[in-house]
């Protein structure tokens, strides 16, 4: 009976068998998957809190990167990839922010507005119910100047300096100390007034 | 000498009910940032990436063609 039951043909295995699973979905790509493991956080989170919409964030990241690896052969290594990837990310964004619909229901509020706000710069952010913190910082980010939220985005990237904050916003590295205090000032107002 | 059970028993009681006022304590108690960025850190950090623009990007990225030869030599002046 052993004897015949070794003489049976294996069984055959099944013809399809399932690949392995991918290490990640940019597995094939390693160039992309090297930068993108390292800046998407970034990008993302920039993206996010600058246009204040997850799905806008998420087409934003997603054509950031596609543009970052087309344009891989031509980034000269002059400014760091995290630097070059925010560069294409603020042009994306202010073009979303510019289209008919952001246009028309943004809120203008005058410059002079923030510089005269009560300070709120020294008070600490205490924060007791961290699941609406999200909505909050939203919130108090809305209300700044865009330019003012660009600042303070890039500025709480420890990655990059002032003189990149500066490269990046166009300006020099005295204004974006200067509107950076404002900055800090009006979102400590906006941020407290949900106190 | 060792403590009746009775006693070993509430003295655990106890350090339990301790344990469990030190976990509420610092869950009510928050938390603190001494700056708008250091917020945003926070805030950047409990932040999750999407994991379907990876698997857009997987899609689009291999087809991405280049851009036209003018720009490109519009781009290298």
């Amino acid at each position: 009976m052993l004897a015949s039951a070794m003489n049976e043909p294996l069984e055959e295995l099944p013809s399809e068998i399932p690949p392995p699973p991918a290490p990640g979905a940019l597995a094939e790509l390693p160039e992309l998957a090297v930068i993108y493991e390292e800046h998407s956080r970034a990008i993302y989170y920039l993206a996010l809190r600058f246009l204040g919409d997850p799905t806008q964030a998420e087409d934003a990241t997603h054509d950031v990167f596609l543009k970052a690896y087309r344009g891989l052969k031509s980034f000269k290594g002059r400014a760091a990839m995290r630097t070059w990837l925010y560069r294409i990310a603020i042009n994306h964004c202010q073009n979303v922010l510019r289209s008919w619909h952001h246009r028309n229901i943004q809120n203008c509020v005058d410059d002079a507005v923030w510089n005269t706000a009560p300070g709120s710069e020294d008070c600490p952010f205490r924060v007791l119910a961290t699941q609406e913190l999200g909505e909050r910082i939203q919130k108090a980010l809305d209300a700044l100047p865009e330019e003012y939220r660009l600042i303070l985005l890039l500025v709480a990237d420890e990655q990059l300096s002032y003189e990149e904050v500066a490269e990046l916003t166009e300006q020099t590295v005295d204004a974006v100390r200067g509107k950076l205090h404002r900055a800090r000032k009006a979102f400590g107002g906006a941020f407290h007034l949900n106190d | 000498m060792n403590e009746p059970f009775h006693r070993q028993n509430l003295n655990q009681r106890q350090q339990s009910a301790e344990e469990t006022k030190q976990k509420s304590d610092t869950e009510t108690s928050g938390l603190e940032f001494q700056t708008a960025e250091e917020l945003l850190r926070h805030d950047a950090a409990t932040i999750e990436v999407p994991e379907t623009i990876a698997a857009r990007l997987a899609e689009t990225a291999p087809g991405a063609a280049p851009p036209p030869w003018w720009k490109r030599w519009l781009h290298s002046e």
